[in-house]
């Protein structure tokens, strides 16, 4: 029996003995899981979340979306700013007051299932896309139609000015129309964009392979022959994934700074979010207080924003009266902010509104979006003015759609801004944006933006820069400061200049060089 | 013996069907929340009623779920609301990793902590001192930051193993191994801990038994006292610890997975979860449900064959 104890022992050391060999084994042909980016031609990349699939009706913004860019063309191209280049569109002609825009094709491209990117294609992947989740935001009512093979024409029920950029956003992104009517959206995408999805080698939820498309026609711009996306959802893992070159560049954060510069890799800092209060109860529905733009403004002066860009965010952030991004065309250079650090002066607003003793608050809470640290700053900045804020913790799926559902006055939240500041007007100040939560209609803002949707060019942009003054001058947001984001890269394995990423979320996979 | 498995089976399918019907009715409550979860959160009421309607969540709910378990019976899952992907498929891809990992991490951990509870429980001294020192630290350190100080040792100052991600055996068995080295090792650090000084104590347990003092008097070895009798009698509550240590396991990996970036179950579920794609949670929870019940079931039938007694109760 003694023996036969003896040898179970054995066994199980021996295992482990076996394993410890075959990882050594592993380590030293392979070095590290499938040897990073070592080759030039070769670009890794980590993503920060699972990508959506490959339905081109359902593309997210971000890196994420790296991998349908990579698959999908789409109408146009854009830069940061939302200034449009050709794509699929050679040229357009946007007419009868921003409600027609004719597309122009360019000749001779190709689906990567060898049939042509013509008219009829067109029309049918926009339809397709007209129809989709996010068409459904972002082209309510368009109708498509081709007049030939080489035209297609866009409609839309009333102007809309930024179709253009939006032709560049996901909704843009055209399908074979083949592809789109197999149902089988989930396995093999069928674009004509500058890389073709490598069924055999990817593993859906994990890695993705994408090699070059030697038949796009902008295929130059897109230096790597292949490129891998691993899906590296913990921050941790893709710094650590970052430090020991299995992948060449990802999303970070402020905190891992450090660590990238000690192992010789750089951030590319990008722009696109605002941190703030967005004063959501704008007419009082739910705390009438809030309806008085006394208190509103109030709230605007009892938060130190030098402080806060200082120690909240470690001098990663620039303190602003805005929310709108630097340099769109909303932005007012140069702008005061009117709402300047005053505790004594906002009691006093207060007070006037007659709310000197304050009232309460619910302020919803959700973790894992970056609020932890802030929400006690929220919480203690308006207790200055005796509003008694209860923080509503949040979780599941459906935590986001309860913040935006109406039911809370006021919401603390990162928030993205884009290049083109039309889309943020789209998105947090019209009665349909989504974070327009109770849906507030004002006939200053309605005036300004018939004018941003029908205009082009200055006059377009002074209506974007008065509406903007107005938001200001209403205090419909609280805003802290514009943060900066980080994406960490090796500028051994690739070169990066800056990101063209409309919505400043992740350098675009054309931006890698 | 066959009425104990019988009566383990019986039990085991009630519990799936109890287990997988409260899941159900948890994640499909809300079915405009589902479909306003796949449409987005900008679509219209029209929209997201649409797809209620187009996800099938407008039927009543035993109905709904009367049509998952006749799916699951037919090897069909559905399929996930996001990627579109079966979610047998995804499974199929997921579930290998977890299972690596889970039982590499168990068998190591058994054959670990059963030598050191032994050693420890029979020596005394100082190695029992040791131990109990080791299994209060190594219990005390959470498994994500075992892993984060293995990276940076072995991965980042001392680059033996990779960082993240996971090779499967089919492409390369020692690229595979290297790939799982530091996530089982950071899993055994806690489980070791744990379940050694479990052993311990049970062993201990044991040798103060009477019947080990009968059998030393009548002049048996030491070695043989131990061997043949006390890790017999120390093997029931053992395998309990080792049950309940593998049920604990699949919550552990999650965590793991997540921090060595491995494309197991865990993550899947974590990630399904959090956007609601229930299909894929659902899926999740069969096979989780699965497992557990097949743990407890061998856990069981090992417990009954190691002690008579427990056959009768």
């Amino acid at each position: 029996m003694a023996t036969r104890g003896r040898r179970g022992l054995t066994r199980v050391a021996g295992c482990g003995l076996l394993l410890a060999a075959l990882a050594v084994g592993g380590c030293t042909s392979g070095g590290t899981d499938g040897g990073a980016a070592t080759r030039k031609d070769d670009l890794v990349l980590g993503l920060e979340a699972d990508i959506p699939g490959w339905d081109p009706g359902k593309i997210l913004p971000g890196s994420v979306a790296w991998a349908s860019s990579a698959v999908y063309d789409t109408i146009f191209n854009c830069d940061e700013f939302g200034n449009v280049s050709p794509n699929i569109a050679q040229s357009y002609q946007f007419t009868d007051g921003n409600t027609k825009l004719t597309l122009h094709l360019r000749p001779g491209m190709k689906f990567s299932d060898g049939t042509p990117v013509d008219g009829p294609a067109v029309k049918a992947a926009l339809d397709y896309q007209v129809n989709a989740p996010g068409g459904k935001s972002f082209l309510p009512g368009v109708k498509v139609s081709s007049p030939d093979a080489s035209t297609v024409v866009m409609t839309t029920p009333k102007p809309k000015s930024y179709l253009t950029t939006v032709m560049c956003l996901g909704a843009g992104a055209i399908a074979s129309p083949k592809y789109l009517a197999s149902g089988k959206l989930d396995q093999a995408p069928v674009g004509s964009g500058p890389y073709l999805y490598d069924r055999a080698a990817s593993t859906p939820g994990s890695v993705y392979v994408l090699t070059k498309n030697p038949a796009n026609w902008d295929a130059a711009r897109y230096p790597y022959k292949k490129i891998t996306l691993k899906v590296l959802t913990d921050r941790t893992a893709r710094v650590n994934a970052l430090k020991t070159g299995q992948i060449s560049g990802a999303i970070t954060d402020a905190s891992a700074l450090g660590q990238l510069k000690t192992s010789g890799l750089t951030a590319l800092v990008q722009h696109g979010q605002w941190a703030g209060l967005l004063i959501e109860d704008r007419k009082g529905k739910v705390v009438p207080a809030l309806g008085d733009v006394r208190v509103r403004r109030a709230i605007n002066m009892v938060f130190d924003k030098n402080a806060i860009a200082q120690k909240l965010y470690q001098g990663q952030a620039e303190p602003t009266a805005q929310i709108f991004r630097k340099n769109s065309p909303a932005w007012i250079p140069g702008f005061q902010d009117p709402y300047p650090y005053n505790v004594a002066a906002a009691r006093k607003l207060m007070a006037d509104a007659g709310y000197a003793k304050g009232f309460s608050v619910q302020i919803p809470y959700i973790a894992g979006f970056g609020l932890d640290a802030a929400m006690p700053i929220v919480i203690q900045g308006l207790k200055e003015l005796g509003i008694n804020a209860k923080q509503v913790t949040l979780s599941g799926s459906n935590a986001l759609l309860d913040t935006l559902s109406g039911k809370y006055p006021i919401i603390f939240w990162p928030l993205g801004n884009h290049g083109d500041s039309r889309l943020t007007i789209d998105g947090a100040i019209i009665p349909t944006a989504v974070w327009n939560t109770e849906k507030i209609t004002d006939p200053t803002i309605d005036r300004l933006w018939s004018t941003v949707l029908s205009g082009q060019g200055k006059e377009a942009a002074t209506a974007q820069q008065e509406l903007n003054r107005h938001v200001i001058d209403q205090a419909w947001f609280a805003p802290w400061v514009y943060m900066n984001s980080f994406f960490g890269y090796d500028p051994k394995a690739v070169r990066l200049e800056k990101s063209t990423d409309l919505n400043a979320l992740a350098p675009k996979l054309s931006d890698f060089r | 013996m066959l009425k104990v498995i019988a009566v383990r089976l019986i039990r085991t399918a009630a519990v799936f069907f109890v287990v997988t019907f409260a899941t159900f009715a948890i994640v499909y409550a809300k079915p405009a929340a589902i479909a306003r979860n796949v449409v987005g959160i900008s679509a219209s009421d029209q929209a997201v009623q649409a797809e209620v309607v187009k996800l099938g969540l407008d039927r009543p709910l035993l109905e709904q779920y009367r049509h998952w378990l006749a799916g699951l019976f037919q090897g069909d899952l559905g399929q996930s609301f996001f990627t579109g992907q079966p979610v047998l498929s995804t499974l199929g891809i997921r579930f290998p990793v977890t299972l690596a990992l889970m039982v590499l991490s168990l068998v190591l951990t058994v054959g670990l902590s059963v030598l050191i509870g032994v050693v420890s429980a029979v020596r005394g001294g100082w190695p029992d001192r040791v131990l109990q020192i080791l299994s209060v630290v190594g219990g005390a350190v959470p498994s994500f930051i075992v892993a984060i100080g293995l990276v940076f040792a072995f991965a980042i100052a001392l680059p033996v193993f990779p960082a993240t991600g996971y090779v499967s055996p089919d492409v390369s068995l020692g690229r595979w191994a290297a790939s799982v080295v530091l996530p089982v090792a950071a899993i055994l650090v806690g489980s070791v801990a744990s379940a050694a000084a479990q052993f311990r104590g049970a062993v201990k347990e044991v040798l103060e038994r009477d019947f080990v003092r009968t059998l030393r008097a009548r002049g048996m070895s030491e070695r043989a006292v131990v061997y043949r009798h006390v890790l017999r009698n120390a093997g029931g509550p053992g395998l309990t610890v080792l049950s309940l240590l593998t049920i604990g396991l699949l919550g552990g990996v999650v965590i793991i997975e997540q921090v060595f970036a491995l494309p197991g179950m865990g993550v899947l579920v974590a990630g399904a979860a959090s956007k609601g794609d229930v299909p894929v949670v659902m899926g999740c929870v069969a096979v989780t449900v699965l497992l557990v019940s097949l743990v407890n079931l061998v856990t069981d039938l090992l417990t009954a064959a190691l002690d008579p007694k427990a056959r009768v109760s």
